[in-house]
């Protein structure tokens, strides 16, 4: 168990990137979604011991993490959102010098296990290519092999599927997938699709502030029966926007197709009952008030 | 191309550079320079004599001096900022990304390319102006009264022309080559790499290097290579000094050979620049220009990538993967293998190691000892002379590795990975560390095989690792780690490359600074760039406990700054209000008291040996012993009589491995004036358990004034006599200040004691050079005209020659040498004890003891090495034949033996004592000598020629008189080398030392021979080499037998005189021996009593045959550029006189003939010769028998008439 409090992070400017969020985030898949800028990567970072907070405390299975740093190191898997290798090491090299710090090995060694480890991210390959002449989704498949590699307590993934192609996604879902049925895995991403897909809980974060924590079956349910889309011409989109909670406005061929999110239930003239979809909860949640301290612990 | 987006970029790139702290830093550098230019505290030279900038006389606003001052600026302190500018232009928007950007515009890359390389170029340009206006500023508006007669008239052109002749080529040359550098591989380290090597090359070899048989055609191959034209400069116009009046009026003549130069490293800047952007243009939108078959290549990998299965599904539980966290060393282990894979992908590592092999090389090719030998260089020899260099070129290269290897991590970005890794800091720091040892070691083991191969080409010396090993290795780890750490610890501390840059380079500059200024003592001398002196004699005695605390103070910093980098590593990015509470007084009282444990060690380390070294004989209880002596006694006793020795006898005992000796002896002292005298004084030394006696009693002298005064009961008359007896102890083991070696000392593994000086045996009377330094420096005494007339002092030594015996006792193994006879020998137990006695009156006595192998000829002993026999044959052949010909020609040797001992090569210097020669290793026994060069014979020649001149004859205390010695003992080695050696090695010695003088002479300050007395530059080689090849001149105007004889009567006429010989004196003495008195007085005046320079120019030499098998006519344009008239020799001449292979049968044998000519100063003459031959080249004096500068343009190919 992962155990946030009152985690406050301020950068100079001022500028407060996190404004007191308190999780605890279960074993298991855990998701963690918002917009851009909305503290994520901060968070995340911060979980990770590389980023020190203004305040608050982080607890992995009652350790203060915060003040001891190498407790969580010798326990953790990370995908940060940034990063990149030494440019003139060859793909396996890089890898098996990584495993190796994280003092990782298999039954055939170091170089099987890198090997082995590289096949599941299919980058075998390109396993004696120099890191430098690697496209964007193989470096991302190279951190995701050190990531998942060894059996860390704690996986924090960064937007782990960024420049990964629909197959590699998958197969990338399918690891975690594994990983997370016995240990803590945090995903942070803004691909609701993600969430959807893997986990169990998620919250969503805004400004800073926490402003939901669920799970993507619960988020949809409550609006089970209460989204509807329908076509509206662009002079009366912002009629509807009075009216209603748009969850999605996309123009096509001139006229816009809205989903919108109606309480009572109620459907609208000129739109139709559609399946509630977690992306339609995001949107909904992401003007929600921020949760209390006591909810979210 | 679009000029417009060109310029846009130009423009951006230009301002981003002016603005950049970098730039601001350089122009307060420079602004600091040219201030300090202005005010003499700084001083550019790159030529002999008061052509240097900011020297006495020639004016700093002249055009050779702007012109040195923008050479060494631009091709130095410009480089490596012009170099970081322009390198990193494109490499900065590289790695910020901002290239990719530009990459979606229509910007093409030439635009983006050239526009950058514009923009900084120019911004240096506007850097050189403001160069400009400040040195314009300080030197020739703004007023200073101090420096009144270093300032010509304003000229504009001497700004102006240097600027744009010098610094303007060197400014594109810099930026055109970093840039193309930076901007074709992007890579940071190669852009540093490249100024530092050719600077490298530069100060080195290009400027520094110019043997006397270079030839004029390779030397000016070198002046074209040098690419800041200053070995154009300096070969042209500074080498030979032409005096002050000619650089303060003249302007710089630029020849065809300079303007091809300039405009040939202009081209190879603009060249670099465009070879870069062309690769940089080809890669802008790619990562590779690829050729067709790298790329066929490429499509087949990618076929054979799509054919294959995509990835195991497999699950990762089926890799069964474990985790434990790794040891301390095996982490290092890993980290430091993944850091040296990217080290060695670094190719200013190819770059440097070449360069510091070459450089090592260089040097030790390059290395001389006394009168510019060649020496023959030991393992431990190379391994200590190098030593500096190799610290230097290693250091330089961790700067800038260790830099790159803690940015590494953040360059690359791996940091947000690396930084969650379960390792320890420290291991990883570690890592690092081992990995930088690994860019040592690489260096030193490939200077170590460029050693060996330097050995086996010498052939003489047997290679041995030990002394690399351990001057290389275990001395130069505590550097590395103390270096290495230091620098991790300010990268972490400040956490920027270009600062922690900065930071270091500063740190070397700074020692550097107090290195040169003798500012570096051992405690701060982290670096060991002064202080390890190498003798083979023993390993490392000399302060040998001062080096092991030195050494173990700079692992205990290394330890402290490895805590404070490990510490402030930044995996974890701290937060603004924490650091900020970070600065409140209990947090920081907390932080130290964490860091005290680790400053204990440092700061008891340094403080014990701060204190050892002012304890040191030269430390601050010396320095002020000796000011309290200077400032009690100088105004009493400076010019008060003194009584003299009569008679020495001294009981020694020395303890060489515990630094320690015992004196107790006497003096008869004897009183030779007219007056009665009370007190006598005596200067003694830092010793212990002091006890005195007069006639046998006991005496208690006043010690008030640190001058010991005995107040004697029976005050000494006119002729009177006194025993003054004593007894003490001194220990010499306290450390010198770590600046290099010493004089005179008592080690492990020899000894050197001599009386002059009050250091081991009292000194009878004051001793004016105690106590003076650069605060109470006085200028050196003024002499009337006829200072000599009369009864002169002697410069050194007792005023009448005395008796001496020494009864010396040494460790076992130790052979001890003093003056005159053995007396007895024996060997009691574990020590031997010795007794010499003077056969014959001495002036001076020494000791010299060491563990020697002996080698014994006519009356004659060489005491050496074992292990240095390499000379010891041609040595003792100098000294059987100079007993045999000095004794000849100069007076029969008084004292039955002659020896030459061997000292360890703490000084670099030998002494003629009488009897009892003490060498430096470095003279004679490792003198690099060549049956051709015969350098060991001519430095043993010249030393033991002492014996005759500055012994048996001392010269008086005054100007001119040391030439009788120094100039003597040149002259008499000229001698014996063409009598012993034959024609050939007396010619080569004579060119050997009309050089020297050529090369070392200051034009302004050079006086005449009667007034040499040392204290200005350049005195020197007309002691030596002027005074030797004056007095060979002499000897072949009067006629040798005539001089000789004339010589032989004059030691005769002063030897054990009480007036002693002054230059004065000789030359009256000679002319009665002169057969031509009206020739003889016209040489001494022009060579003795004036400054005299003969210098010949062949202007024109053309020749035709007289009849069809004639003879040859050859008619020749003299011009006598210099200002003295003496009769030469002007000879036509063919063929090689001096083969250096003998076997191989010549083109046409050897022929010349001369004609004699005298022509005045300033004069030119045509000269017509016949010759049976056909000549091939006009030379005058081509047997070398009269001294001329610049002897290379006084021959001249003959053409055709």
């Amino acid at each position: 168990m992962l155990s946030v409090r009152q985690l406050v992070k301020v950068y100079p400017g001022p500028v407060a990137a996190l404004q007191g969020i308190s999780l605890d985030i279960p074993s298991g898949m855990f998701g963690l979604l918002g917009p851009n800028g909305a503290g994520k990567t901060t968070f995340m970072r911060i979980l990770a011991g590389v980023l020190e907070p203004t305040a608050g405390s982080v607890h992995l299975d009652g350790e203060d993490v915060l003040a001891n740093p190498e407790a969580l190191r010798a326990s953790l898997g990370y995908l940060p959102q940034d990063f990149g290798f030494f440019p003139h090491l060859r793909g396996q090299a890089m890898l098996e010098y990584l495993l190796k710090l994280k003092g990782v090995t298999g039954p055939r060694g170091v170089s099987a296990l890198a090997a082995e480890l590289l096949e599941r991210v299919n980058l075998a390959h390109a396993a004696k290519r120099k890191v430098k002449d690697y496209s964007g989704g193989m470096r991302q498949r190279l951190g995701i092999a050190q990531a998942i590699a060894g059996n860390p307590k704690l996986i924090i993934v960064d937007e782990p599927t960024a420049g990964l192609d629909p197959e590699e996604r998958l197969r990338f879902y399918r690891l975690l997938a594994e990983l997370a049925q016995d240990r803590t895995v945090l995903l942070s991403t803004h691909i609701v699709e993600d969430v959807a897909v893997l986990c169990r809980r998620f919250a969503v974060i805004r400004a800073g502030q926490l402003v939901a924590l669920t799970s993507p079956h619960d988020a949809r349910v409550q609006l089970a029966g209460k989204v509807f889309e329908g076509d509206v011409s662009p002079e009366q989109l912002d009629a509807v926007r009075r009216t209603h909670r748009v969850t999605q406005a996309v123009l096509v061929e001139g006229r816009n197709r809205v989903r919108i999110f109606d309480e009572s239930g109620a459907c609208p003239e000129g739109f139709e009952p559609v399946g509630e979809t977690l992306e339609d909860a995001y949107f909904l949640l992401m003007h929600a008030q921020p949760l209390t301290a006591e909810v979210t612990a | 191309m679009s000029g417009r987006r060109l310029m846009v970029v130009a423009r951006d790139e230009f301002t981003l550079t002016l603005r950049r702290p970098m730039v601001w830093t350089l122009l307060a550098l420079l602004l600091l320079l040219s201030w300090g230019i202005a005010e003499g505290v700084v001083q550019v030279a790159l030529g002999s004599g008061d052509a240097s900038v900011g020297g006495k006389k020639a004016f700093l606003t002249s055009q050779f001096a702007i012109t040195q001052i923008m050479t060494v600026f631009t091709f130095t302190i410009y480089t490596f900022f012009a170099a970081a500018a322009a390198g990193l232009s494109v490499i900065r928007d590289d790695e910020s990304r901002a290239l990719e950007v530009l990459q979606a515009t229509p910007l093409r890359p030439t635009e983006y390319a050239w526009g950058k390389f514009l923009g900084v170029s120019t911004a240096f340009l506007v850097v050189l102006a403001v160069n400009l206006a400040a040195l314009i500023l300080f030197l020739s508006v703004l007023p200073n009264a101090d420096m009144l007669d270093v300032r010509g008239p304003f000229a504009t052109g001497n700004y102006l022309v240097p600027a744009l002749a010098i610094a303007v080529p060197n400014i594109l040359f810099t930026t055109g080559v970093a840039f193309g550098v930076g901007t074709g591989t992007r890579r940071s380290i190669l852009v540093f790499a490249a100024p530092i090597a050719l600077l490298v090359l530069s100060a080195f070899f290009l400027w520094s290097w110019s043997p006397t048989w270079l030839s004029e055609s390779w030397n000016r191959v070198l002046m074209f290579a040098d690419p800041a034209a200053a070995r154009w400069l300096s070969e042209t116009y500074l080498k030979v000094d032409r005096g002050a009046e000619y650089y303060n009026t003249q302007r710089v003549g630029f020849d065809a050979l300079f303007f091809a130069n300039r405009l040939f490293w202009s081209t190879i800047g603009l060249g670099a620049a465009w070879l870069g952007i062309r690769r940089f243009t080809r890669t802008y939108r790619a990562s590779h220009a690829m050729s067709t078959g790298q790329v066929s290549a490429a499509l087949a990998a990618a076929s054979a990538w799509s054919a294959a299965p995509a990835g195991s599904n497999a699950t990762l539980a089926s890799l069964q993967m474990t985790a434990a966290p790794l040891g301390m060393w095996a982490t290092a282990w890993g980290a430091a293998g993944a850091e040296s894979r990217e080290l060695a992908s670094r190719a200013g590592l190819y770059l440097f190691v070449p360069l510091i092999v070459l450089q090592l090389l260089g040097n030790s090719l390059t290395a001389i000892g006394a009168f510019d030998t060649p020496l023959l260089l030991t393992p431990g020899q190379l391994a200590s002379s190098q030593m500096q260099a190799m610290a230097t070129f290693v250091i330089l290269l961790l700067v800038f590795y260790g830099v790159e290897s803690m940015e590494r991590e953040r360059a690359t970005r791996l940091d947000a990975i690396h930084d969650t890794l379960p390792i320890s800091t420290g291991a990883l720091l570690a890592g690092k560390l081992l990995a930088l040892g690994v860019v040592w070691l690489v260096v030193a083991l490939a200077a170590v095989l460029a050693s060996a191969i330097i050995m086996l080409v010498q052939r003489k010396v047997a290679f041995s690792l030990v002394p690399f090993a351990l001057l290389w290795g275990l001395l130069f780890l505590p550097t590395f780690l103390a270096f290495t750490t230091f620098v991790f610890a300010t990268w972490t501390l400040v956490r920027n490359r270009y600062t922690t840059y900065g930071i270091a380079l500063g740190v070397l500059g700074l020692t550097g600074w107090a290195t040169i200024t003798e500012r570096l003592s051992w405690p701060t001398n982290w670096a060991l760039w002064t202080g390890v002196r190498w003798t083979d004699m023993g390993t490392l005695e000399f302060d040998r406990g001062a080096l092991v605390l030195n050494r173990l103070l700079w692992l205990s910093l290394a330890v402290a700054f490895w805590r404070m980098a490990t510490r402030l590593y930044p995996r974890t990015a701290r937060d603004t209000v924490s650091l900020v509470h970070a600065w409140s007084w209990p947090r920081l009282w907390r932080t130290f008291r964490r860091a005290s444990p680790f400053l204990v060690a440092p700061v008891v380390l340094g403080a014990t040996l701060a204190r050892q070294v002012s304890q040191g004989p030269d430390g601050s209880r010396a320095e002020k012993v000796g000011k309290d002596y200077w400032k009690k006694n100088l105004a009493t006793w400076r010019d008060a009589p003194f009584p003299w020795l009569k008679g020495v006898d001294v009981d020694l005992t020395i303890e060489p491995a515990a630094r320690r000796y015992r004196v107790s002896g006497s003096y008869l002292i004897v009183n030779h004036r007219d007056t009665t005298l009370r007190q006598i004084p005596l200067t003694v030394g830092l010793w212990k358990e002091m006890r005195w006696t007069a006639d046998g009693d006991s005496i208690a002298p006043d010690t008030a004034s640190h001058l010991y005064l005995f107040t004697l009961q029976r005050p000494l008359g006119a002729g009177d006599s006194v025993r003054i007896g004593f007894r003490y102890s001194g220990d010499v083991s306290a450390p010198t200040e770590g600046r290099g070696g010493a004089g005179e000392f008592i080690i492990p593994s020899g000894v050197v004691m001599t009386n002059f000086g009050p250091r081991w045996f009292p000194y009878l009377g004051y001793e004016p050079s105690i106590g003076v330094d650069k605060d109470n420096r006085f200028e050196p005494r003024q002499y009337p005209e006829d200072w000599y007339v009369g009864t002169t002092p002697a410069s050194f030594g007792s005023q009448l020659p005395m008796t001496v015996r020494t009864r010396i006792t040494v460790p076992g193994d130790f052979i001890a040498n003093g003056v005159g006879e053995i007396v007895s020998d024996s060997v009691h137990g574990t020590t031997h004890t010795v007794t010499w006695e003077t056969d014959h009156p001495v002036m001076a006595f020494n000791v010299v003891a060491g563990r020697y192998a002996v080698k014994r000829g006519a009356g004659t002993a060489l005491f050496y090495h074992p292990t240095h026999a390499y000379n010891v044959d041609e040595m003792l052949l100098a000294l059987n034949a100079s007993r045999r010909w000095y004794g000849e020609w100069f007076g029969t040797y008084p004292w039955k033996t002659l020896k030459i001992s061997e000292f360890p090569a703490l000084a670099g210097y030998a002494q003629g004592f009488p009897t009892n020669i003490s060498f430096s290793e470095g003279i004679g026994f490792l003198t690099k000598s060549e049956p051709k060069t015969n350098l060991a014979f001519m430095v043993s020649a010249h030393e033991i020629a002492h014996q005759w001149w500055g012994n048996m004859l001392q010269p008086a205390n005054g100007p001119g008189a040391n030439l009788l010695s120094e100039g003597m003992a040149h002259f008499s080695t000229m001698l014996l080398m063409e009598q012993e050696k034959g024609e050939r090695a007396g010619l080569e010695l004579r060119t050997r030392f009309e050089s020297r003088w050529g090369d070392g002479r200051r034009a302004d300050a050079e006086r005449k021979l009667y007034r040499i007395d040392g204290s200005k530059a350049g005195d020197g080689v007309v002691t030596y080499e002027k005074a030797g090849w004056t007095f060979w001149m002499l000897a072949e105007r009067m006629g040798r037998d005539n001089a000789l004889r004339g010589m032989k009567a004059f030691i005769a006429r002063f030897q054990g005189g009480e007036d002693h010989a002054a230059l004065e004196d000789f030359t009256a003495h000679m002319r009665a021996y002169a057969p031509d008195t009206a020739g003889y007085d016209d040489f001494v005046r022009q060579w003795f009593d004036t400054v005299s320079v003969l210098e010949y120019k062949v202007e024109t030499a053309t020749a035709r045959r007289i009849a069809a098998a004639g003879p040859w006519e050859t008619e020749a344009l003299i011009h006598n550029v210099g200002n003295a008239r003496m009769p030469v020799d002007i000879g036509v001449v063919t063929g090689e006189r001096f083969p250096d292979d003998s076997t191989r049968k010549a083109k046409s044998p050897y022929a010349q003939a001369l004609t004699r000519i005298t022509i005045s100063g300033g004069d030119t003459m045509t000269v017509t010769i016949r010759s049976p031959f056909e000549p091939e080249k006009v030379v005058i004096d081509p047997d070398v028998r009269v001294l001329q500068l610049r002897r290379k343009l006084a021959e001249r190919k003959v053409e055709p008439r």
